[in-house]
């Protein structure tokens, strides 16, 4: 059973909620999990506490742009059982949304607007609005059973803008809404919205947060008789020290001031058996014959890379799959890209699938879970890649019709899909090499080791092998025999490795054994 | 994600009980564990984000559990073991972050506030 799970049970065991509100119309109504706090929240860029958030609340560093929101509480201390007042104030006009993300829920309730103010937002400068309101139908009770409460705020001077209407939940008859995002997506998808708002928009955010004296229990304590194995601890220095001792050509960038253990090391980021060979090779036999990229080995160059040939580079850019496990999707969109710029004959042809659409639409909220290339081919084969500007790239979980125009995901605007005409796969590294040179790119699969992500440059070899961790997908876009080394791109930004790219040494870290090499086609790019 | 998980306590004999999230009773030489939910195909793990007071306690190693599927991408957890050498209170400080990002502001963090008794 799962951490989650238990959990999960855990907290269903707690039973109550944390504030209630009752409405004469309706009878006492529960809201699951909202709670508060007792102190204030100028524009706080408090780092969030767990599970309720994902970072730090967004702040609007620009003087002239930034709306002040304070929130301020009438409670001194908050204890189980107490009813809770808040005020929310701005320093100009504007509208005005306040938040309770719920960790157990998992839900964000919206406090206002609600029914009692006509669901309108709109707040004049120096005009606190009180939640409860006085003679409210709406009371906030503290259940104690987090130690900690959080209260968001979030202000634009343009309506239904940063957040707005869209993002409620249609829930007739409730004086309470609920936002259409999850608590643990919330505070990524306000940063990812601060970014893209006009210039000329006005905006600002704040927190309240407090801790709840004498709250219970919402964690979990296990107890085992595991053994440490108090191995020794090491630096990134020592790792570039045991880099040159295993005579290796890549080196560790500076990092971090953390030490890992060589436990860590040896397993943070280790090797998951991405596909069973059993399970995978029949699979491929059987799907459309594809047990092979089917290509001549006869001759080859010894080196290729798609990012040079004879000058032209055939790549597109790196993207950054932020916290979102959406490597595959990542992956899948760089391969097809570069096959239709090479397939059109036109390099740098600026075009961008989007990988939101393929993982949200083709895989669904699976930024914990992964996902496996070949079902990603299957939906770029069968559904299509829209465009990036049609369903920009966001890494949070969501569904498919909250990512981009839904006349886009629906197909039904001017948007067309492009898809391809199939994909073919093999674990052959020959065949894979004379794909690379003779078609184009690959994507694959490889064991992320914890030294991995303290790559700077250099031909990649890990350190460590052993206890398996989580698998990556990745794009490989070039060899070199000589150098006995694949060419690959990474979806982790431009500031990681060479630019985003990377070297890494045959025959390791599972490419081409635990996961194929997977090669697209459009309609006449391969035989 | 959930990044704070559960916090484990080793000692001889497999006993469950709850506490609150961020405060974490043990007894002077016990090993105890925080796991926290991780995934390192996006190139975040966490990190000590605050020296220890090793007089209170000490790490013992770190480890990734692997995830329970076969998807690329899919999220772990990590392990971090402590030992609690010396009685009094401490904290825990830790962040969610990618090392080549220095200068970024932790994606999450986590503080625990040890009791050693």
């Amino acid at each position: 059973m799962s951490s989650k799970r238990i959990f999960g049970i855990l907290l269903s065991l707690l039973g109550a909620c944390a504030i209630w509100w009752t409405n004469p119309d309706v009878g006492a109504q529960s809201i699951e999990g909202a709670r508060f706090a007792k102190d204030q929240g100028e524009n706080s860029s408090l780092a969030s506490k767990g599970p309720l958030g994902e970072g730090s609340l967004v702040t609007n560093r620009n003087p002239r742009t930034n709306i002040k929101v304070f929130l301020r509480t009438d409670n001194s201390s908050v204890k189980p059982g107490d009813e809770l007042h808040f005020t929310a104030e701005t320093d100009r006009d504007c509208y005005l949304t306040l938040l309770y993300p719920s960790s157990e829920s998992n839900k964000v309730t919206v406090l206002w607007p609600n029914q009692e103010s006509g669901w309108n937002n709109r707040v004049r400068r120096g005009k606190p609005i009180r939640i409860p309101e006085p003679g409210s139908s709406i009371h906030l009770k503290v259940d104690g059973r987090s130690p900690y409460e959080r209260i968001v705020a979030v202000a634009a001077s343009e309506p239904d803008c940063f957040l707005g209407r869209r993002d409620y939940l249609e829930e007739p008859g409730r004086p309470i809404r609920t936002l259409a995002l999850q608590s643990s997506e919330l505070l990524e998808e306000l940063r990812y919205r601060a970014e893209r708002l006009a210039d000329n928009v006005d905006w600002g955010t704040s927190q309240l947060t407090v801790d709840v004296v004498g709250a219970k229990t919402s964690r979990e304590l296990f107890v085992s008789n595991l053994s440490p194995k108090g191995e020794t601890l090491l630096t990134v220095k020592s790792l570039n020290a045991l880099i040159a001792k295993k005579g290796y050509n890549w080196t560790a960038g500076a990092t971090s001031v953390s030490e890992v253990s060589d436990q860590e090391l040896r397993t943070l980021c280790g090797a998951r058996e991405l596909l069973d060979k059993d399970v995978l090779l029949p699979h491929l036999i059987t799907k459309d014959e594809r047990v092979a990229l089917d290509v001549a080995q006869a001759t080859r160059p010894t080196k290729w890379d798609w990012r040079d040939v004879n000058g032209q580079d055939w790549s597109t850019p790196i993207r950054d799959q932020v916290r979102c496990g959406s490597c595959v999707a990542m992956s899948v969109v760089a391969v097809v890209e570069m096959q239709h710029q090479i397939f059109q004959k036109k390099a740098h042809s600026g075009i961008q699938f989007s990988p939101g659409q393929l993982f949200s639409c083709g895989c669904g909220r699976c930024c914990d879970k992964g996902w496996n290339i070949y079902k990603a081919l299957d939906f770029v084969e069968y559904e299509g890649l829209l465009l990036e500007s049609d369903y920009p790239w966001r890494p949070i979980d969501q569904d498919c019709a909250a990512g981009g125009c839904p006349a886009s995901t629906s197909g039904q605007s001017g948007s067309s899909k492009t898809k391809i005409l199939k994909w073919r796969a093999t674990k052959n590294a020959e065949q894979a090499k004379t794909w690379l040179s003779k078609y184009g790119p690959l994507a694959t699969s490889m064991l992320v080791f914890p030294d991995f992500l303290n790559y700077k440059q250099g031909v990649y070899n890990p350190t460590t092998t052993g206890e398996k961790g989580g698998g990556h997908a990745i794009t490989i876009v070039g060899y070199d025999d000589e150098g006995k080394f694949w060419i690959c791109g990474n979806s982790w930004g431009t500031g990681w490795g060479e630019n985003g790219w990377f070297k890494i040494a045959y025959d390791q870290c599972g490419i081409g054994s635990r996961d194929a090499f997977y090669g697209v086609e459009f309609a006449t790019s391969a035989k | 994600m959930n990044r704070l998980a559960i916090v484990v306590l080793l000692v001889c004999f497999p006993i469950t009980f709850t506490v609150a999230q961020s405060r974490i009773e043990v007894v002077t030489d016990k090993i105890f564990t925080l796991t926290l939910e991780s995934n390192p195909s996006t190139g975040y793990q966490w990190e000590l984000s605050q020296p220890l007071d090793e007089t209170k306690v000490k790490l013992v190693d770190s480890f990734d559990r692997e995830p329970h599927t076969d998807r690329a991408g899919a999220a772990g957890v990590e392990l971090w073991l402590f030992r609690a050498v010396g009685s009094g209170e401490t904290t825990i400080s830790m962040r969610y972050v990618r090392p080549w990002e220095k200068d970024a502001v932790p994606a999450e963090t986590a503080s625990f506030s040890v009791i050693i008794r």
